[in-house]
Protein backbone atom coordinates (compact mmCIF):
# COMPACT_ATOMS: atom_id res chain seq x y z
CA UNK A 1 0.00 0.00 0.00
CA UNK A 2 1.88 2.98 -1.29
CA UNK A 3 -0.61 5.37 0.21
CA UNK A 4 0.57 4.66 3.73
CA UNK A 5 3.84 6.46 3.33
CA UNK A 6 2.08 9.52 2.09
CA UNK A 7 -0.72 9.67 4.60
CA UNK A 8 0.17 11.81 7.57
CA UNK A 9 -2.67 10.87 9.88
CA UNK A 10 -1.74 9.71 13.38
CA UNK A 11 -2.84 6.14 12.84
CA UNK A 12 -0.84 5.64 9.69
CA UNK A 13 2.23 7.16 11.36
CA UNK A 14 2.03 4.65 14.20
CA UNK A 15 1.43 1.86 11.73
CA UNK A 16 4.52 2.74 9.76
CA UNK A 17 6.58 2.34 12.93
CA UNK A 18 5.75 -1.38 13.11
CA UNK A 19 8.46 -2.63 10.77
CA UNK A 20 11.38 -0.65 12.25
CA UNK A 21 10.23 -1.42 15.81
CA UNK A 22 10.25 -5.17 15.14
CA UNK A 23 13.71 -4.98 13.58
CA UNK A 24 15.07 -2.98 16.50
CA UNK A 25 13.49 -5.38 19.03
CA UNK A 26 14.99 -8.43 17.35
CA UNK A 27 18.38 -6.73 17.20
CA UNK A 28 18.27 -5.75 20.86
CA UNK A 29 17.15 -9.20 21.96
CA UNK A 30 19.97 -10.94 20.08
CA UNK A 31 22.46 -8.44 21.43
CA UNK A 32 21.30 -9.06 25.00
CA UNK A 33 21.68 -12.76 24.31
CA UNK A 34 25.31 -12.23 23.36
CA UNK A 35 26.16 -10.62 26.67
CA UNK A 36 23.87 -12.35 29.13
CA UNK A 37 23.75 -16.08 28.55
CA UNK A 38 20.57 -16.67 30.46
CA UNK A 39 18.63 -14.10 28.48
CA UNK A 40 19.08 -15.85 25.14
CA UNK A 41 16.79 -15.15 22.22
CA UNK A 42 15.22 -18.59 22.67
CA UNK A 43 13.75 -17.23 25.83
CA UNK A 44 13.12 -13.58 25.14
CA UNK A 45 11.47 -13.81 21.72
CA UNK A 46 7.91 -13.35 23.10
CA UNK A 47 8.94 -9.71 23.62
CA UNK A 48 8.41 -9.37 19.86
CA UNK A 49 4.77 -10.37 20.36
CA UNK A 50 4.53 -7.74 23.09
CA UNK A 51 5.94 -5.05 20.82
CA UNK A 52 3.62 -5.92 17.93
CA UNK A 53 0.68 -6.04 20.31
CA UNK A 54 1.55 -2.71 21.89
CA UNK A 55 1.89 -0.98 18.53
CA UNK A 56 -1.41 -2.45 17.42
CA UNK A 57 -3.05 -1.16 20.57
CA UNK A 58 -1.66 2.32 20.08
CA UNK A 59 -2.69 2.19 16.45
CA UNK A 60 -6.25 1.26 17.24
CA UNK A 61 -6.65 3.95 19.86
CA UNK A 62 -5.04 6.72 17.84
CA UNK A 63 -7.13 8.96 15.68
CA UNK A 64 -7.55 8.41 12.00
CA UNK A 65 -8.47 11.98 11.42
CA UNK A 66 -7.16 13.38 8.22
CA UNK A 67 -6.61 9.92 6.79
CA UNK A 68 -5.84 10.39 3.19
CA UNK A 69 -6.05 7.71 0.57
CA UNK A 70 -4.66 8.92 -2.69
CA UNK B 1 -15.95 12.05 1.04
CA UNK B 2 -12.77 11.23 -0.70
CA UNK B 3 -11.56 9.15 2.21
CA UNK B 4 -10.76 5.48 1.69
CA UNK B 5 -12.78 3.07 3.73
CA UNK B 6 -9.79 2.15 5.79
CA UNK B 7 -10.91 0.37 8.93
CA UNK B 8 -9.29 1.23 12.17
CA UNK B 9 -7.68 -1.87 13.65
CA UNK B 10 -9.54 -3.57 16.44
CA UNK B 11 -8.16 -3.53 19.95
CA UNK B 12 -8.43 -7.28 20.00
CA UNK B 13 -5.31 -8.21 18.05
CA UNK B 14 -3.23 -5.88 20.20
CA UNK B 15 -4.64 -7.25 23.44
CA UNK B 16 -4.19 -10.87 22.48
CA UNK B 17 -0.61 -10.35 21.27
CA UNK B 18 0.35 -8.64 24.51
CA UNK B 19 -1.41 -11.35 26.51
CA UNK B 20 0.37 -14.19 24.71
CA UNK B 21 3.67 -12.34 24.97
CA UNK B 22 3.32 -11.98 28.73
CA UNK B 23 2.25 -15.60 29.22
CA UNK B 24 5.15 -16.91 27.15
CA UNK B 25 7.65 -14.74 29.01
CA UNK B 26 6.28 -15.96 32.33
CA UNK B 27 6.60 -19.50 31.05
CA UNK B 28 10.22 -18.99 30.07
CA UNK B 29 11.32 -17.12 33.15
CA UNK B 30 9.42 -19.05 35.76
CA UNK B 31 10.18 -22.70 35.19
CA UNK B 32 6.98 -23.89 36.80
CA UNK B 33 4.49 -22.09 34.59
CA UNK B 34 2.63 -24.93 32.87
CA UNK B 35 1.88 -23.42 29.50
CA UNK B 36 -0.17 -26.20 28.00
CA UNK B 37 -2.33 -26.80 31.08
CA UNK B 38 -3.18 -23.15 31.23
CA UNK B 39 -4.32 -23.05 27.65
CA UNK B 40 -6.16 -26.30 27.94
CA UNK B 41 -8.11 -24.89 30.83
CA UNK B 42 -8.52 -21.27 29.84
CA UNK B 43 -8.99 -21.20 26.07
CA UNK B 44 -12.75 -20.57 26.33
CA UNK B 45 -11.96 -17.36 28.21
CA UNK B 46 -10.26 -16.18 25.05
CA UNK B 47 -13.53 -16.45 23.13
CA UNK B 48 -15.24 -14.46 25.85
CA UNK B 49 -12.54 -11.80 25.74
CA UNK B 50 -12.86 -11.67 21.98
CA UNK B 51 -16.61 -11.20 22.16
CA UNK B 52 -16.43 -8.62 24.93
CA UNK B 53 -13.86 -6.51 23.07
CA UNK B 54 -16.02 -6.60 19.95
CA UNK B 55 -19.11 -5.73 21.93
CA UNK B 56 -17.47 -2.82 23.70
CA UNK B 57 -16.06 -1.48 20.45
CA UNK B 58 -19.43 -1.73 18.85
CA UNK B 59 -21.23 0.01 21.68
CA UNK B 60 -18.75 2.84 22.04
CA UNK B 61 -18.56 3.45 18.32
CA UNK B 62 -19.26 7.04 17.30
CA UNK B 63 -18.81 7.83 13.62
CA UNK B 64 -17.57 11.35 14.38
CA UNK B 65 -15.07 10.31 17.03
CA UNK B 66 -13.73 7.38 15.09
CA UNK B 67 -12.20 9.60 12.51
CA UNK B 68 -13.33 10.27 9.01
CA UNK B 69 -11.58 7.26 7.59
CA UNK B 70 -13.18 4.62 9.77
CA UNK B 71 -15.68 2.25 8.29
CA UNK B 72 -18.68 1.66 10.43
CA UNK B 73 -19.39 -1.81 11.84
CA UNK B 74 -16.42 -3.70 13.14
CA UNK B 75 -16.96 -7.40 13.09
CA UNK B 76 -14.70 -10.34 13.65
CA UNK B 77 -12.20 -10.34 10.86
CA UNK B 78 -10.41 -13.06 8.98
CA UNK B 79 -7.05 -11.65 9.99
CA UNK B 80 -7.96 -11.94 13.67
CA UNK B 81 -9.05 -15.54 13.28
CA UNK B 82 -5.74 -16.26 11.55
CA UNK B 83 -3.89 -14.52 14.37
CA UNK B 84 -5.65 -16.57 17.06
CA UNK B 85 -5.12 -19.82 15.18
CA UNK B 86 -1.51 -18.88 14.59
CA UNK B 87 -0.89 -18.16 18.26
CA UNK B 88 -2.55 -21.43 19.26
CA UNK B 89 -0.37 -23.29 16.78
CA UNK B 90 2.64 -21.54 18.31
CA UNK B 91 1.69 -22.58 21.83
CA UNK B 92 0.99 -26.11 20.60
CA UNK B 93 4.42 -26.29 18.96
CA UNK B 94 6.21 -25.03 22.06
CA UNK B 95 4.29 -27.40 24.31
CA UNK B 96 4.97 -30.26 21.89
CA UNK B 97 8.70 -29.59 21.84
CA UNK B 98 8.81 -29.43 25.61
CA UNK B 99 6.82 -32.64 25.88
CA UNK B 100 9.28 -34.42 23.61
CA UNK B 101 12.15 -32.98 25.61
CA UNK B 102 10.68 -34.22 28.85
CA UNK B 103 9.79 -37.68 27.61
CA UNK B 104 12.83 -38.23 25.43
CA UNK B 105 15.61 -36.26 27.08
CA UNK B 106 18.12 -37.55 24.56
CA UNK B 107 16.32 -36.06 21.58
CA UNK B 108 18.41 -33.41 19.87
CA UNK B 109 16.44 -30.18 19.76
CA UNK B 110 18.17 -26.90 19.04
CA UNK B 111 18.69 -24.95 22.24
CA UNK B 112 16.92 -21.94 20.83
CA UNK B 113 13.60 -23.71 21.12
CA UNK B 114 13.43 -24.28 24.85
CA UNK B 115 15.18 -24.84 28.13
CA UNK B 116 17.22 -27.95 28.80
CA UNK B 117 16.80 -30.37 31.61
CA UNK B 118 19.70 -30.81 34.01
CA UNK B 119 19.94 -33.76 36.37
CA UNK B 120 22.06 -34.24 39.47
CA UNK B 121 22.43 -37.25 41.75
CA UNK B 122 21.64 -37.00 45.44
CA UNK B 123 23.51 -39.20 47.89
CA UNK B 124 21.47 -40.59 50.77
CA UNK B 125 23.10 -42.77 53.43
CA UNK B 126 21.33 -46.15 53.88
CA UNK B 127 19.49 -46.65 57.14
CA UNK B 128 19.07 -49.98 58.97
CA UNK B 129 15.37 -50.61 59.56
CA UNK B 130 13.29 -53.38 61.17
CA UNK B 131 11.96 -55.97 58.71
CA UNK B 132 8.38 -54.78 59.10
CA UNK B 133 9.20 -51.07 59.12
CA UNK B 134 6.61 -48.50 58.19
CA UNK B 135 8.08 -46.50 55.36
CA UNK B 136 6.58 -43.41 53.79
CA UNK B 137 8.09 -42.06 50.61
CA UNK B 138 6.83 -38.85 49.15
CA UNK B 139 7.77 -36.36 46.52
CA UNK B 140 5.81 -33.61 44.87
CA UNK B 141 7.23 -33.60 41.41
CA UNK B 142 9.09 -36.65 40.20
CA UNK B 143 8.91 -40.42 40.01
CA UNK B 144 8.97 -42.90 42.87
CA UNK B 145 10.31 -46.38 42.22
CA UNK B 146 10.40 -48.93 45.01
CA UNK B 147 11.71 -52.46 44.99
CA UNK B 148 11.20 -54.73 47.96
CA UNK B 149 13.94 -57.24 48.54
CA UNK B 150 15.66 -59.34 51.14
CA UNK B 151 17.46 -56.55 52.96
CA UNK B 152 17.61 -55.01 56.41
CA UNK B 153 18.31 -51.53 55.15
CA UNK B 154 16.35 -48.73 53.67
CA UNK B 155 18.40 -47.70 50.68
CA UNK B 156 17.53 -44.56 48.82
CA UNK B 157 19.03 -43.10 45.70
CA UNK B 158 17.59 -39.89 44.33
CA UNK B 159 17.93 -37.57 41.42
CA UNK B 160 17.01 -33.95 41.20
CA UNK B 161 16.26 -32.42 37.86
CA UNK B 162 15.67 -28.86 36.90
CA UNK B 163 14.84 -27.16 33.64
CA UNK B 164 17.07 -24.23 32.96
CA UNK B 165 18.83 -22.38 30.20
CA UNK B 166 22.34 -23.10 31.31
CA UNK B 167 24.22 -25.25 33.77
CA UNK B 168 24.96 -22.35 36.09
CA UNK B 169 21.34 -21.40 36.51
CA UNK B 170 20.40 -25.07 36.93
CA UNK B 171 22.95 -25.61 39.70
CA UNK B 172 21.82 -22.52 41.51
CA UNK B 173 18.22 -23.70 41.51
CA UNK B 174 19.02 -27.30 42.41
CA UNK B 175 21.72 -26.76 45.04
CA UNK B 176 19.47 -26.40 48.13
CA UNK B 177 17.44 -29.51 47.31
CA UNK B 178 18.19 -32.73 49.16
CA UNK B 179 16.49 -35.98 50.11
CA UNK B 180 16.35 -37.09 53.73
CA UNK B 181 15.29 -40.19 55.66
CA UNK B 182 13.56 -38.95 58.77
CA UNK B 183 12.71 -41.19 61.68
CA UNK B 184 9.21 -40.46 62.91
CA UNK B 185 7.04 -41.95 65.62
CA UNK B 186 5.41 -44.28 63.14
CA UNK B 187 8.45 -45.25 61.14
CA UNK B 188 10.59 -43.73 58.43
CA UNK B 189 9.74 -40.83 56.20
CA UNK B 190 11.67 -40.30 52.99
CA UNK B 191 11.13 -36.94 51.33
CA UNK B 192 12.87 -34.08 49.56
CA UNK B 193 13.97 -31.03 51.49
CA UNK B 194 14.84 -27.50 50.47
CA UNK B 195 12.47 -27.21 47.55
CA UNK B 196 11.30 -23.68 47.01
CA UNK B 197 7.62 -22.99 46.85
CA UNK B 198 7.28 -23.24 43.13
CA UNK B 199 8.76 -26.73 43.12
CA UNK B 200 10.73 -26.07 40.05
CA UNK B 201 13.18 -28.80 40.96
CA UNK B 202 11.79 -32.27 40.41
CA UNK B 203 13.00 -35.08 42.65
CA UNK B 204 12.95 -38.73 41.56
CA UNK B 205 13.32 -41.24 44.38
CA UNK B 206 14.39 -44.83 44.04
CA UNK B 207 14.26 -47.00 47.13
CA UNK B 208 14.91 -50.55 48.25
CA UNK B 209 12.92 -51.68 51.27
CA UNK B 210 12.64 -54.94 53.23
CA UNK B 211 10.10 -57.41 51.82
CA UNK B 212 7.72 -57.09 54.75
CA UNK B 213 7.79 -53.32 55.07
CA UNK B 214 4.54 -51.39 55.12
CA UNK B 215 4.79 -48.80 52.45
CA UNK B 216 2.99 -45.52 51.82
CA UNK B 217 3.82 -43.68 48.62
CA UNK B 218 2.65 -40.15 47.95
CA UNK B 219 3.22 -38.15 44.84
CA UNK B 220 1.64 -35.05 43.38
CA UNK B 221 3.03 -35.15 39.93
CA UNK B 222 4.93 -38.10 38.51
CA UNK B 223 4.85 -41.85 38.19
CA UNK B 224 4.89 -44.42 40.94
CA UNK B 225 6.22 -47.90 40.48
CA UNK B 226 6.68 -50.69 42.98
CA UNK B 227 7.45 -54.35 42.85
CA UNK B 228 7.82 -57.27 45.21
CA UNK B 229 6.36 -55.82 48.40
CA UNK B 230 4.85 -58.33 50.82
CA UNK B 231 3.72 -55.83 53.47
CA UNK B 232 0.82 -53.45 53.12
CA UNK B 233 0.92 -50.90 50.35
CA UNK B 234 -0.85 -47.59 50.09
CA UNK B 235 -0.39 -45.33 47.08
CA UNK B 236 -1.66 -41.80 46.75
CA UNK B 237 -0.78 -40.32 43.39
CA UNK B 238 -2.44 -37.12 42.25
CA UNK B 239 -1.18 -37.02 38.74
CA UNK B 240 0.78 -39.65 36.93
CA UNK B 241 0.83 -43.36 36.22
CA UNK B 242 0.93 -46.06 38.86
CA UNK B 243 2.39 -49.48 38.23
CA UNK B 244 2.35 -52.16 40.89
CA UNK B 245 3.53 -55.69 40.40
CA UNK B 246 3.85 -58.52 42.88
CA UNK B 247 2.27 -57.18 46.01
CA UNK B 248 0.36 -58.47 49.00
CA UNK B 249 -2.56 -56.15 48.49
CA UNK B 250 -2.85 -52.54 47.64
CA UNK B 251 -4.90 -49.47 48.25
CA UNK B 252 -4.57 -46.85 45.51
CA UNK B 253 -5.92 -43.34 45.48
CA UNK B 254 -5.36 -41.39 42.32
CA UNK B 255 -6.65 -38.42 40.43
CA UNK B 256 -5.25 -38.58 36.98
CA UNK B 257 -3.23 -41.14 35.09
CA UNK B 258 -3.16 -44.85 34.32
CA UNK B 259 -3.06 -47.66 36.82
CA UNK B 260 -1.63 -51.12 36.35
CA UNK B 261 -1.66 -53.78 39.03
CA UNK B 262 -0.48 -57.32 38.47
CA UNK B 263 -0.08 -60.33 40.74
CA UNK B 264 -1.67 -59.19 43.96
CA UNK B 265 -1.93 -61.73 46.74
CA UNK B 266 -4.68 -59.79 48.44
CA UNK B 267 -7.31 -57.18 47.69
CA UNK B 268 -6.88 -54.33 45.22
CA UNK B 269 -8.74 -51.22 46.22
CA UNK B 270 -8.87 -48.23 43.92
CA UNK B 271 -10.51 -44.89 44.52
CA UNK B 272 -10.44 -41.61 42.66
CA UNK B 273 -10.29 -40.63 39.04
CA UNK B 274 -8.04 -41.45 36.16
CA UNK B 275 -7.72 -42.90 32.71
CA UNK B 276 -6.95 -46.58 32.13
CA UNK B 277 -7.07 -49.24 34.80
CA UNK B 278 -5.61 -52.68 34.28
CA UNK B 279 -5.69 -55.25 37.07
CA UNK B 280 -4.54 -58.80 36.43
CA UNK B 281 -4.14 -61.85 38.67
CA UNK B 282 -5.45 -60.97 42.08
CA UNK B 283 -5.93 -63.61 44.74
CA UNK B 284 -8.27 -61.22 46.54
CA UNK B 285 -11.01 -59.00 45.22
CA UNK B 286 -10.92 -55.81 43.23
CA UNK B 287 -12.88 -52.74 44.25
CA UNK B 288 -12.92 -49.65 42.13
CA UNK B 289 -14.76 -46.58 43.24
CA UNK B 290 -14.55 -43.55 41.01
CA UNK B 291 -14.61 -42.35 37.46
CA UNK B 292 -11.98 -43.61 35.10
CA UNK B 293 -12.35 -42.23 31.64
CA UNK B 294 -10.28 -44.80 29.79
CA UNK B 295 -10.55 -48.55 29.58
CA UNK B 296 -11.02 -50.59 32.73
CA UNK B 297 -9.64 -54.09 32.39
CA UNK B 298 -9.72 -56.82 34.97
CA UNK B 299 -8.45 -60.32 34.52
CA UNK B 300 -8.43 -63.34 36.83
CA UNK B 301 -9.74 -61.77 40.00
CA UNK B 302 -10.36 -64.66 42.40
CA UNK B 303 -12.70 -62.91 44.78
CA UNK B 304 -14.57 -60.90 42.21
CA UNK B 305 -14.90 -57.35 41.07
CA UNK B 306 -16.91 -54.49 42.42
CA UNK B 307 -17.04 -51.37 40.27
CA UNK B 308 -18.88 -48.23 41.29
CA UNK B 309 -18.87 -45.07 39.24
CA UNK B 310 -21.32 -42.36 38.33
CA UNK B 311 -22.35 -44.33 35.30
CA UNK B 312 -22.12 -47.94 36.32
CA UNK B 313 -22.46 -50.31 39.22
CA UNK B 314 -21.06 -53.77 38.70
CA UNK B 315 -20.56 -56.78 40.88
CA UNK B 316 -18.98 -59.98 39.64
CA UNK B 317 -18.55 -62.49 42.42
CA UNK B 318 -15.73 -64.49 40.79
CA UNK B 319 -13.83 -63.64 37.66
CA UNK B 320 -11.61 -66.39 36.22
CA UNK B 321 -11.93 -64.69 32.83
CA UNK B 322 -11.73 -61.01 32.10
CA UNK B 323 -13.80 -57.89 31.73
CA UNK B 324 -13.35 -54.72 29.80
CA UNK B 325 -15.31 -51.54 30.28
CA UNK B 326 -14.96 -48.33 28.36
CA UNK B 327 -17.07 -45.36 27.44
CA UNK B 328 -19.78 -47.03 25.36
CA UNK B 329 -18.89 -50.66 25.80
CA UNK B 330 -18.87 -53.32 28.45
CA UNK B 331 -17.58 -56.84 27.88
CA UNK B 332 -17.36 -59.71 30.32
CA UNK B 333 -15.96 -63.13 29.46
CA UNK B 334 -15.93 -66.20 31.65
CA UNK B 335 -17.25 -65.32 35.04
CA UNK B 336 -18.45 -67.81 37.60
CA UNK B 337 -20.72 -66.72 40.37
CA UNK B 338 -23.25 -63.97 40.27
CA UNK B 339 -23.09 -60.90 38.10
CA UNK B 340 -25.09 -57.77 38.60
CA UNK B 341 -24.65 -54.73 36.41
CA UNK B 342 -26.50 -51.47 36.31
CA UNK B 343 -25.47 -48.89 33.75
CA UNK B 344 -26.67 -46.91 30.76
CA UNK B 345 -25.61 -46.04 27.24
CA UNK B 346 -23.29 -48.99 26.99
CA UNK B 347 -23.36 -51.93 24.63
CA UNK B 348 -23.07 -54.90 26.92
CA UNK B 349 -21.66 -58.26 25.93
CA UNK B 350 -21.48 -61.16 28.36
CA UNK B 351 -20.07 -64.49 27.36
CA UNK B 352 -19.88 -67.70 29.34
CA UNK B 353 -21.20 -66.37 32.58
CA UNK B 354 -22.47 -69.07 34.92
CA UNK B 355 -24.38 -67.88 37.91
CA UNK B 356 -27.18 -65.54 38.65
CA UNK B 357 -27.38 -62.63 36.28
CA UNK B 358 -29.08 -59.27 36.74
CA UNK B 359 -28.59 -56.51 34.18
CA UNK B 360 -30.16 -53.10 33.97
CA UNK B 361 -29.30 -50.92 31.02
CA UNK B 362 -30.61 -48.07 28.96
CA UNK B 363 -29.83 -46.98 25.40
CA UNK B 364 -27.40 -49.78 24.67
CA UNK B 365 -27.72 -53.30 23.32
CA UNK B 366 -27.39 -56.25 25.63
CA UNK B 367 -25.99 -59.46 24.29
CA UNK B 368 -25.67 -62.64 26.35
CA UNK B 369 -23.96 -65.75 25.04
CA UNK B 370 -24.12 -68.95 27.04
CA UNK B 371 -21.76 -71.81 26.31
CA UNK B 372 -23.44 -74.03 28.94
CA UNK B 373 -27.17 -74.30 29.60
CA UNK B 374 -27.96 -71.67 32.24
CA UNK B 375 -28.55 -72.91 35.78
CA UNK B 376 -29.45 -69.69 37.55
CA UNK B 377 -31.99 -66.97 36.99
CA UNK B 378 -31.36 -64.29 34.40
CA UNK B 379 -32.96 -60.86 34.53
CA UNK B 380 -32.32 -58.21 31.90
CA UNK B 381 -34.15 -54.92 31.68
CA UNK B 382 -33.32 -52.43 28.99
CA UNK B 383 -34.76 -49.31 27.37
CA UNK B 384 -34.65 -48.08 23.80
CA UNK B 385 -32.40 -50.95 22.75
CA UNK B 386 -32.43 -54.63 22.01
CA UNK B 387 -31.60 -57.78 23.93
CA UNK B 388 -30.04 -60.83 22.32
CA UNK B 389 -29.65 -64.09 24.24
CA UNK B 390 -27.87 -67.06 22.73
CA UNK B 391 -28.39 -70.40 24.49
CA UNK B 392 -27.20 -73.94 23.79
CA UNK B 393 -29.83 -76.05 22.02
CA UNK B 394 -30.21 -78.37 25.02
CA UNK B 395 -31.03 -75.55 27.46
CA UNK B 396 -34.01 -75.73 29.75
CA UNK B 397 -35.59 -72.53 30.97
CA UNK B 398 -38.73 -70.74 31.85
CA UNK B 399 -39.03 -67.48 29.99
CA UNK B 400 -40.98 -64.29 30.27
CA UNK B 401 -40.05 -61.64 27.72
CA UNK B 402 -41.72 -58.31 27.04
CA UNK B 403 -40.91 -55.78 24.40
CA UNK B 404 -42.84 -52.56 24.56
CA UNK B 405 -43.30 -51.38 20.95
CA UNK B 406 -40.80 -53.95 19.73
CA UNK B 407 -40.47 -57.41 18.20
CA UNK B 408 -39.61 -60.72 19.78
CA UNK B 409 -37.91 -63.40 17.76
CA UNK B 410 -37.21 -66.89 19.06
CA UNK B 411 -35.33 -69.88 17.65
CA UNK B 412 -36.82 -71.95 20.42
CA UNK B 413 -40.39 -73.07 19.89
CA UNK B 414 -42.83 -75.58 21.28
CA UNK B 415 -46.30 -76.04 22.65
CA UNK B 416 -45.32 -74.66 26.03
CA UNK B 417 -43.98 -71.44 24.49
CA UNK B 418 -46.41 -68.72 23.46
CA UNK B 419 -45.53 -65.61 21.47
CA UNK B 420 -48.19 -62.92 21.23
CA UNK B 421 -48.36 -59.42 19.84
CA UNK B 422 -51.09 -56.98 20.73
CA UNK B 423 -52.66 -54.20 18.69
CA UNK B 424 -50.35 -51.54 20.15
CA UNK B 425 -47.30 -53.38 18.87
CA UNK B 426 -46.17 -54.81 22.21
CA UNK B 427 -44.73 -58.31 22.03
CA UNK B 428 -44.85 -60.93 24.73
CA UNK B 429 -43.21 -64.34 24.99
CA UNK B 430 -43.97 -66.67 27.80
CA UNK B 431 -43.51 -70.34 28.50
CA UNK B 432 -41.16 -73.19 29.19
CA UNK B 433 -38.50 -75.05 27.32
CA UNK B 434 -37.42 -78.37 28.79
CA UNK B 435 -37.93 -79.01 32.46
CA UNK B 436 -36.61 -77.54 35.69
CA UNK B 437 -34.93 -74.67 33.94
CA UNK B 438 -34.08 -71.35 35.58
CA UNK B 439 -36.18 -68.24 35.05
CA UNK B 440 -35.24 -65.89 32.28
CA UNK B 441 -36.89 -62.47 32.46
CA UNK B 442 -36.22 -60.05 29.61
CA UNK B 443 -37.78 -56.64 29.31
CA UNK B 444 -37.18 -53.77 26.94
CA UNK B 445 -38.86 -50.86 25.19
CA UNK B 446 -38.46 -49.80 21.57
CA UNK B 447 -36.07 -52.61 20.83
CA UNK B 448 -36.28 -56.22 19.79
CA UNK B 449 -35.63 -59.29 21.87
CA UNK B 450 -33.92 -62.16 20.09
CA UNK B 451 -33.58 -65.63 21.51
CA UNK B 452 -31.03 -67.70 19.59
CA UNK B 453 -30.05 -71.33 19.61
CA UNK B 454 -26.29 -71.71 19.58
CA UNK B 455 -24.61 -73.60 16.77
Amino acid sequence: MADETKCQCQRCTVRSLMGPAILITIGVLFLIGQFYGEFGFGRTWPVILLVIGAIKLIESTSSGEGHNKQ
Amino acid sequence: MSNGRRRSPSLFSGIILVLFGVILLLHYFRGDFPLWDIFWRWWPALLILWGVVKLVERMTYRPAAAGAGAAAPRTVRGSEILLVLGLFALIGTIAGIEWVRRHAPDAEIPGILGANSYTYDIEVAPRPVPPNAQVTIRTTNGDITVRAENTTQLQVTAKKSVRAWDDKEAQRAAAPVNVVIEQTAGGFDVHPEGQSDNERVGVDIEARVPLLASLTLRNDHGDVKTTGLMGSLHVNNQRGDVEISDCAGVNVEMNRGDLKVSDAKGDVKITGNGDDVDVANAAGGMTLNGDFSGTIRAEKIAKGVHLVSQRADLTVSRLPGHLESELGDFKLYDATGNVSLRTSSKDITLENVTGKLAIENRAGNVELRFLQPPKDDITVSNESSGITVTLPANSSFEIQADSHSGEIESDFSGDALKLTKDAQGNSHLEGKVGTHGPKITLKTTYGSIVLRKAG
